[in-house]
């Protein structure tokens, strides 16, 4: 069992789901990077300087919780495919940097330390906002990864699972307070949902933090990878021992919500509340009465507020704007629900 | 040194350029000029009815307006004519060398302006949106324009298999308890509606033999952005009742019209339309990047031959041509005599054509709504000199009808699509005439460096069940 979340940090907490825009100039960069034009070193250092651009951005938008972005990735899951030991990439080099590397399983996957300490550690540095760290989860990995070894997806998944959960650790007691584990591919494959809620126990198992569970239907440019419906998770989804839920409600509306009610879900939701996947940036009013929608379901002390998914696709300056949006929303319900200006 | 290129190598019968030649060295000597600067090339334009006349002089300016010292006479060789071809080159030349604007031998309808901006769309638009009136005055319908009067986009065995496929992802989607009650199915320009039929009726008895019952579920969008088109088409389709529904929308821009479908049209498919929206041209000489640029005029016996015909004073013409793009043919008393003197104008119809420097080719973006793609990028691709299609409005149509695209869906244009930058060096490629509309080929490669850059890789099949087709299909498959 892992220890209960302390509270929230306030009232409908503002946050971002993880990654935040990658501007045309850093693509470019990055891409530079893979054939060979810009050196290791260089990138790093462009990485820090757009790491406290970002936060910044987050910071001047008004969120209560801001991550670093993501900028220093690559995609949902290279960065963490090359840290893995016993995870093979034979060829590094890339036409474009968002690329999938061809990364191979050949061997029994052994524990080591990933890195990803540092990471946090940087971001929280720059920041008295809540720092939440995000990495993908052990069913995302198993989909990208080539098993020429382990033979079975569950079995693949729960050695994915084991390491992870020293590197969470790890984290936490370097001070992260909000963890969040992305599993963009489970909507699109509702079948496996049984072994990777046994896959994800093993993950956060002693975990003392606050751990979210994202979903959704896919975000790979700026494009949904499935449509169908959350419904199909549950309720097998209910055994995961997390905290909290993000989930996409901004592009989808909001009728799956009713899977709280009818399920008793006991989680926290992270409510996605502005389209990732549209130019259009949503009025404060139109965000306030999505949120109201999850105060009516889920009940304002167990809801969060944050985009459906990363911005990544999304212009730097409509992505801020979204966030502005999202905090302006937030602060509308707020204000009804407590009675205070200043809310 | 003169560089000749010869562009009609490929497909096209020998043909004897030696008079031509000869008499192209004794003009250039005659003129004093320097061949160093002068590039001739020779294409054979397989479209009867063109924008072109046979000798074609070409200026270079850079971008700010100024005269460049390169020059370029384009000559159409399965035009030659032995008689008529020493004092083409001649005028030609003396255009080319002389200052000034030049146009005492033509009517100008249009000042220098992108291909895409050109008064010649006005004139395609025109077509479609006055089609029944041009056919009744004809007596022909305008697939009899099309290389060997048969359109690919209802070839039954094709849609068989494409068909099949389909009812693949619909299985699969529907076992995993994926597929949405309403199947959707968008098709962009309707033409005589055959296809809509084809595609239905085929469906329909694929469905039936598999035991589905997914017909009741689609919903068949046609689309085009003339309602006399659509209206011919509704009826073509007419026994499959509310189940299909007509949509004039734009064509450059559905999503626009069709926003509540974004991720939700699981088929959507078109056949020789995008070879009839408007497009940009650039090319590379030298290795300095160059825009296209036209002026669409008639030429002076034309003008005189026109409004003898029409009893119309000469300096009436112009204002009796823009009347007609606005008004349509009924702008004339009879309609009938509308349709004649709108085709005698698109038949005389040709552009003028220069090249304008592009400073920095790393900067200009083909696809303005896409802005990673860089024509430099395109460009790089290729060695030498060419000249290459932009794709202009269709690749914004492209790029405007893949987010209505459900992530399992199918994707699928038929059209006359380059497979590789380098078949723009073999072949003319547009634009030409086709009946009243116009016809270019489509950069592939240029869509699918765009589809690269949206998350999808864009496939490049020839057409492979009728014989010497041209047709390419082009699908899409999500990018990993």
């Amino acid at each position: 069992m892992r220890p209960p979340p302390p509270p929230p940090p306030r009232l409908l907490p503002t946050a971002v789901v993880g990654s935040y825009a990658v501007p045309e100039w850093l693509e470019r960069l990055k891409t530079d990077y893979h054939q060979r034009r810009l050196s290791a070193a260089t990138l790093d250092a462009i990485h820090d300087v757009v790491i406290k651009a970002a936060l910044k951005d987050q910071e001047r938008a008004g969120l209560d919780v801001v991550t670093d972005g993501e900028l220093r990735r690559d995609n949902l899951v290279d960065h963490l495919l090359v840290r893995l030991p016993g995870v093979e990439i034979d060829r590094r080099q890339k036409a474009y940097y968002y690329d999938y590397y061809d990364a191979v399983v050949r061997g029994p996957l052994p524990q080591a330390p990933l890195g990803l300490v540092a990471e946090f550690q940087f971001a929280q540095r720059l920041t008295d906002r809540l720092v939440k760290y995000c990495l993908p989860g052990p069913h995302t990995l198993v989909k990208r990864l080539r098993d020429e070894y382990y033979g079975d997806p569950r079995a693949l998944g729960l050695a994915l699972a084991r390491v992870l959960n020293a590197e969470l650790r790890a984290l936490v007691a370097a001070g992260a307070q909000l963890l969040q584990i992305d599993e963009p591919y489970l909507s699109g494959y509702p079948e496996d949902v049984a072994w990777v809620v046994e896959v994800l126990n093993v993950l956060v198992a002693g975990v003392g933090a606050r751990v979210a569970l994202h979903i959704c239907y896919g975000n790979r440019y700026g494009k949904p990878q499935w449509e169908g419906s959350y419904r199909a998770l549950f309720p097998a989804l209910l055994r995961a021992e997390v905290d909290q839920l993000v989930l996409e409600f901004g592009r989808r509306g909001v009728g799956e919500l009713g899977l709280w009610r009818e399920y008793g879900v006991r989680w926290e939701l992270g409510m996605g509340v502005v389209d990732v996947k549209d130019e259009r940036v949503e009025g404060a009013e139109e965000v306030a009465e999505r949120i109201w929608r999850g105060v009516e379901v889920v009940g304002a002390e167990r809801l969060w507020v944050n985009p459906d998914c990363g911005l990544r696709h999304v212009a730097p300056e409509v992505a801020y704007r979204k966030l502005e949006a999202l905090v302006a929303g937030a602060a509308l319900v707020r204000r009804e629900l407590t009675g205070r200006a200043d809310a | 040194m003169m560089l000749v290129q010869l562009n009609y190598l490929r497909n096209h019968r020998a043909v004897d350029v030696g008079p031509l030649l000869a008499a192209l060295c004794e003009e250039v000597e005659r003129s004093a000029i320097d061949p160093a600067h002068l590039k001739v090339t020779l294409d054979w334009l397989q479209y009867k009815k063109n924008f072109r006349p046979p000798v074609d002089p070409r200026r270079y300016f850079l971008a700010d307006g100024s005269v460049n010292c390169e020059r370029e006479i384009a000559i159409d060789v399965r035009r030659l004519s032995d008689d008529g071809l020493a004092p083409a080159l001649r005028s030609a030349l003396e255009y080319l060398y002389r200052d000034g604007q030049g146009g005492e031998d033509r009517l100008l309808l249009e000042e220098f302006c992108r291909p895409s901006q050109s008064i010649i769309w006005a004139f395609n638009r025109t077509f479609w949106q006055h089609l029944s009136e041009w056919e009744r005055t004809f007596q022909r319908g305008f697939l009899s324009a099309l290389p060997g009067g048969v359109s690919d986009g209802t070839n039954p065995a094709f849609w068989r298999d494409r068909l099949t496929l389909f009812l693949d992802v619909l299985d699969d989607l529907n076992r995993r308890g994926l597929l949405p009650e309403e199947i959707y199915v968008l098709e962009l320009g309707v033409g005589t509606g055959h296809q809509a039929k084809v595609w239905l009726d085929t469906f329909r008895d694929l469905c039936a033999d598999r035991g589905r019952d997914y017909l009741r579920r689609v919903r068949y969008l046609m689309s085009d952005y003339s309602p006399d088109v659509l209206y011919t088409a509704r009826r073509t389709a007419a026994e499959y009742g509310e189940q299909v529904s007509c949509l004039n929308i734009d064509a450059a821009d559905p999503l626009h019209s069709l926003a509540f479908l974004r991720y939700k049209v699981l088929f959507i498919h078109s056949c020789n339309l995008y070879d009839n929206l408007p497009t940009d041209e650039v090319a590379r000489r030298n290795g300095k990047v160059y825009e296209v640029r036209v002026r669409a005029y008639l030429p002076a016996p034309a003008v005189e031959a026109i409004c003898a015909a029409h009893h119309l004073p000469p300096p009436e013409l112009p204002t009796a041509i823009q009347r007609l793009l606005r008004i349509g043919p009924s702008y004339f008393d009879s309609v009938e005599e509308g349709v004649r003197f709108w085709a005698a104008v698109w038949e005389a119809l040709r552009l003028e054509e220069c090249y304008v420097q592009i400073e920095d080719p790393s900067s200009y973006r083909p696809v303005p709504s896409v802005p990673g793609v860089r024509l430099d990028t395109l460009l790089d691709t290729v060695a030498g000199d060419i000249r290459m299609h932009l794709s202009t409005v269709a690749l914004e149509s492209f790029v405007h009808t893949l987010p209505l695209l459900h992530p399992r869906g199918l994707f699928q244009v038929q059209d006359l699509f380059v497979t590789s930058l380098e078949q723009y060096r073999g072949t003319f490629r547009g634009p030409g005439k086709l009946d009243g509309a116009i016809v270019n080929w489509l950069n592939g490669p240029l869509f699918q460096l765009v589809g690269a850059h949206l998350g999808y890789q864009v496939h490049l099949e020839p057409f492979r069940y009728r014989e010497r087709s041209n047709t390419v299909v082009l699908t899409t498959s999500q990018k990993e």
